[in-house]
Order: C-alpha cells, then structure tokens, then sequence
C-alpha cells in the first residue's frame, strides 16, 4: 500500500507511479481521441444530413428529421447506455444468426459512434443553416456554366458556407470534449474516470479534480485559437486585411 | 412573328428558338406562350417593366427555370416541354450541363463566389468543366481580366471591388467558359448610376465583336443603340418587335409608348 499521504504534490503529479501524472495524461489523451473520431464522424454526417435535408427527398428529409429530433432530445448519457450496451447486443445477435462470430464492441469504438452521432445531429443544423444563408445565386451561376450538383455543393457551397458555420462547429468541438466526460459511466478511463480514480486513491479530490479542471479548460483555450485562426482564413473580407 | 434575321444576324437557322413558352409558378402565369428567335451574331434586347417575364424568359433559356409547356431548340438541342398532364421526358442532366456551358449567364447580382480571387472565379469552370489545364485557364484568365481592365485586381476578392468591378469580373467569368450565346439578365439594375457606364461599354464592345447576346435590361438608350432587335414583353407576353428604330420610335403599342413615358419619360422624349 502506497502511503499517499506524506507525498508532495510534485510527487503525487509525478508521470510515473506512485505518481498519477501518466495516468491523467493518459485519460486526456484518450479523451481527446474520443472527441476527435467523433467530432470528424459527426463533420461527415453533418455534411450529408446537411444536404439531405436541403435537397433531399421527401423519405430521406423525414427520415433526417427523425435523427436529428431523437439525437437531440434524448440525454446523451442514456444514448451512451443504449448504444454500449445495447448496441453489441443487437449487432451480435443479427451476426449469430447470420452464421458470422461475435464481436466485442470497445468502450473506445462505443465512445466514437456516440459522440458521431451526437454530433452529427447538431452538425447538421449548424451546417444547414450555413449553406440556407449562401445567396442562392452564387449557386446558380455555378449551375448556368455547368457544373454538377455534387461538383457545386464541393467547390461552392462548402466553402461558401464555412464562415457561416465555423463558429457553430466550434462550439460543437467543446462539448464534444466534454462529452467524453460521460464515457466514465461505462468504465472507458478518459481523463474524468482517471482523474476520479487518482482522487478516490489519493484522497486528494481537490488536487485531482481541479488538475482535470485545467486541462479541460487548456483544451478549449488552444482549440478557441485554433478555430479563430481556422475562420479568419475562410472568411473572405478578413483573410486579406 | 417577325423573327427575320436582322441587320447583324446571319444564318438561316436561329442558335435559340424559343416556341410558345409558357411559365408558371403555381397560379401565377408569368410567361403565357413567348416565341423567340435569335440568329448567330445577333444581339437581341428584352424590354419590359418589372413582373412583365422578361427575367424569366432568359432563365428559362438556360433551364435555371423549367418552361410549364412549350419547345426549347438551344444551340443543336431541341428540348419539348408537353402539356400539362402529357408524359414528360425527363432532361438528360449530362447533355443540360453540356448545353449549359456554351451558354453563359451574367446575374443582375454579379454572383462571383466570395471565397475565391477574382482570377480563381474565372479559372473554376473552365477547370471543372471545360477540363482544362490551370496553366491554360490561369493564361485564358488573365487575358480576359486585361480585357476587361482588371488585370491589376486578379488576386483581389470579390467583396473588396466596386459593384462595377465585380460585374466586368463576372462577364470575364462569363466569356472565359467561350460561349456560343452571352445572357444577360439585367447586368446593371444593382450597380450606382456612376458604374453602370463602365459595364455597358464592355458589353457594347462584345456587341461590336459579333457575338450573340441575349440581354434583358433596363437601359432603354442602351438597347436602342446596341440591340439589333428589341422584344417589349408585357404580362407574358410580346407586345412588340422589331428593329429598334421601329420598336422605340413608331410603336403601334400603346403599352410600350406608356412603358417609355412613365417609367423613362427622358428616353420616351429623345426617340
């Protein structure tokens, strides 16, 4: 038994054990590649939902809408919970019956298909609205020279709609941070079940918490720069001044 | 109709026939069977007060807007637009975007794509559709820009030039696609009176160049003077026609004698 209690903070922090430093940096890694595959799974079906429910047919906007509705009204912790437990259950019961073996879904993989798709319904209201504010006469004039529709909405409309946008799925990447918080509940040690565990075995709660605290909150600072960089280039009037 | 070749027009077959063109947006009967016929190398201008279909028309040209009934012949394509209720065939989206790039468009809003340079809006087409090289379209480009005076604004984005600026940038857009027939949908209704100038004198300078123009605007003295024929389209439909000597001096139309009067008594009186 590690006595904690005559350690300095230095040695509590330290990366190596008994220190918890390693573990902490661990779970914020972690974290942060639950946040990442998510939030990029969440961009590609914000896209498509997107233009879905733009232009879309009259099944497929119905159908969006039912995502995007669901999504957003049920509790992301009760879709983590569903889709941990409940999903590997239906996936392996349609695979035993089609003869193939099962599978075990990892809390990692769990966490990336919530938050995708957590992700996704918002995304694709933000982007939505984004590409309705494009005039439509810049879409028309790459129409009246001939360009495709796919070959429009990929030169003109993304673009087009990127300033509208970034600010929205700027937002949508803090939260998806902190949403991994909610992967605790099913045991997957990001950066709040690590730092929970340090405290719980340090005693230490402040000192941990608060340590989770920070990170958090330096993960958003960095990542506010990076997307005020990231507008800044793809808004037209500022990109020059 | 009188759709004779006229002074500028040559060939015996029109580059656009447009026949009993009807157009409806629900209840509302914009175009009530409108017939066209424009020649190779000949610049015809849509007239008309606002609501009269001329905007309309013109995009029913390049299908931005699909006729209710009627017969499209664009360039060598015959396009049949049945009766309401009849079995319509549905457009070949391939063969429309084909036909599409030979016939440019210039919007009364300029339309140029804010995220791209001045030079990357007049590449892109050219690029993506015409399949051609960057060097070649950067080339092309450039040339066009020179032609319309703004070779010194290539890397400018469209939101930092003048609306005079951004309309010639659109016509370079526009002919760096080389189209076989130019549109323009009243290319200077949103500009200042002090820009309006310099836009109408490029595309005087196109008009001289032989090309085939399709040009709905507001300019009555504009019309009278590069127009080889003029088409005064009230309420959907065509209330006269002709050479604009014919058209603006001695009208029979009682409707257009009041169209100059009221709305630009200044071009009324000097005809």
């Amino acid at each position: 038994m590690v006595n904690y209690r005559d350690m300095s903070i230095g040695e509590l922090l330290a990366l190596t054990p008994p220190g918890w430093g390693g573990a902490l940096l661990n779970g914020l890694s972690l974290s942060l590649q639950v946040a990442g595959g998510g939030y990029l799974l969440g961009l590609l079906i914000g896209v498509a939902g997107a233009a879905g429910k733009l232009s879309g047919g009259p099944v497929t906007r119905d159908l969006l809408t039912c995502y995007t509705t669901i999504i957003r009204a049920v509790p992301e912790l009760v879709l983590i919970l569903m889709i941990y437990f409940g999903f590997p259950l239906a996936l392996n019961q349609l695979l035993t019956t089609l003869g193939f073996g099962r599978v075990e879904v990892s809390a990692f993989a769990a966490g990336i298909v919530v938050i995708g798709l957590v992700q996704g319904a918002y995304a694709t209201e933000v982007i939505r609205g984004a590409i309705r504010a494009i005039p439509r006469g810049q879409l028309e004039a790459a129409y009246a020279m001939g360009m495709s529709s796919f070959l429009t909405f990929r030169r003109i409309t993304i673009p087009a709609m990127l300033p509208g946008a970034i600010p929205g799925l700027s937002n949508l990447w803090l939260i998806a941070t902190k949403d991994t918080a909610l992967l605790a509940v099913v045991g997957f040690t990001e950066l709040t079940l690590a730092s929970r565990q340090a405290a719980g075995a340090t005693k230490h709660y402040l000192l941990f918490l608060g340590i989770a605290g920070l990170l958090y909150l330096f993960v958003s600072f960095i990542s506010n720069r990076l997307f005020r960089t990231l507008e800044r280039r793809v808004t037209p009037g500022e990109r020059h001044a | 109709m009188s759709s004779a070749p006229s002074k500028r027009g040559s060939g015996v077959t029109p580059v656009i026939e447009v026949n009993d063109v009807h157009k409806s947006f629900g209840q509302d009967e914009v175009l009530k069977g409108v017939s066209i016929m424009a020649y190779r190398g000949e610049v015809i201008a849509l007239i008309g007060s606002s609501g009269s279909g001329k905007s309309t028309m013109l995009r029913c040209i390049n299908l931005l807007e699909t006729p209710t009934r009627g017969t499209l012949r664009l360039l060598d394509q015959e396009i049949v637009f049945p009766q309401h209720g009849a079995q319509r065939q549905p457009i070949d989206r391939k063969k429309l975007r084909r036909l599409r790039a030979r016939l440019a468009m210039v919007f009364q809003n300029f339309n140029l794509w804010p995220h791209m340079t001045l030079e990357a809006n007049i590449m892109e087409a050219p690029i993506q559709v015409l399949r051609k090289s960057r060097a070649e379209a950067r080339d092309e480009a450039q040339a066009w820009l020179s032609r319309v005076g703004l070779y010194a604004h290539r890397h400018a984005y469209p939101d930092t030039l003048s609306g005079g600026q951004q309309q010639r940038g659109a016509i370079a857009r526009a002919l760096a696609m080389s189209p076989e027939v130019l549109l323009f949908d009243e290319p200077t209704s949103a500009l200042d009176p002090e820009l309006v100038g310099e836009v109408l004198e490029v595309i005087r300078n196109l008009a001289d160049e032989g090309r085939t123009m399709i040009i709905v605007t507001h300019e009555m003295k504009f019309a009278a003077e590069v127009a080889d024929r003029v088409i005064f389209l009230n309420q959907g439909v065509i209330e006269a026609e002709g050479y604009p000597e014919a058209v603006f001096g001695a009208t029979t139309s009682d409707r257009l004698r009041q169209f100059m009067g009221s709305a630009y008594p200044l071009n009324g009186e000097q005809q």
